[in-house]
């Protein structure tokens, strides 16, 4: 896993699992699907990427289905960081 | 007259107050400037009631972006839903930016809204009215708790 998709794994496991949930998280795990992220976290999860990232997301390109996985997620990331 | 035709939309949200007072602790995180229009962080003060009033709100943005699902308008349009309220009074709904315009295109009309918190939660539901007649009225609603 490279260096970015591990810090946006280590985020979404330090912010929103709780400390007694012993599910593992990869890649292509289903976190809003899922349960993990909730609309509530999206907000706090945009943020993180915008301010380690310098990006600006906008906001039709912040849905849940851009968000369900650390893969999409920093997909996303690397969209915004080339334009 | 009511003019509307049918019901477009219908969501709901429940908000964790106690999330809430854990973002407001944490203004480096910025939770209240990414979600909440002027008008909104000043109505909401920064009382002792202010978490219950942020997590109202919240929900019914939620509840409101669930509603217009059918716009296809998905994204973090937080701030494109402005929540108004007069004390403890009905609660209003202002569209703004892309989603009002996504609201327009779909013939969205009035939204209605209702509010219940407890100590520990807020919940909300709307419910979006097809537009009737000619008259577009995309942004604006009376609500009731």
């Amino acid at each position: 896993m490279d260096e970015r998709k591990q810090a946006i794994l280590d985020y979404v496991v330090s912010e929103y699992l709780e400390e007694d949930d012993d599910r593992t998280i990869g890649e292509d795990t289903p976190l809003i699907t899922g349960g993990i992220v909730d609309s509530f976290s999206m907000v706090s999860l945009k943020r993180f990427l915008e301010k380690k990232y310098g990006i600006q997301i906008p906001d039709a390109d912040a849905s849940p289905e851009a968000f369900d996985t650390v893969n999409r997620i920093a997909a996303l990331v690397e969209r915004f960081k080339k334009s | 007259m009511n003019a509307s035709t049918g019901i477009l939309g219908l969501g709901t949200d429940l908000c964790d107050i106690r999330r809430v007072e854990r973002e407001l602790r944490a203004t480096e995180r910025g939770f209240v400037g990414a979600v909440f229009t002027r008008a909104e962080i000043a109505a909401c003060g920064d009382g002792p009631h202010a978490a219950r009033r942020f997590a109202e709100r919240f929900a019914a943005k939620e509840a409101v972006l669930k509603a217009l699902s059918f716009t296809d308008g998905r994204g973090a349009f937080w701030q494109d839903v402005e929540i108004t309220r007069r004390g403890e009074g009905p609660a209003a709904v202002r569209l703004q930016g892309r989603l009002e315009e996504l609201a327009a295109r779909h013939a969205a009309g009035r939204i209605h809204l209702s509010l219940a918190a407890t100590g520990h939660h807020a919940l909300a539901v709307a419910m979006i009215e097809e537009r009737g007649g000619a008259a577009p009225r995309p942004d604006t609603n009376h609500t009731g708790d």
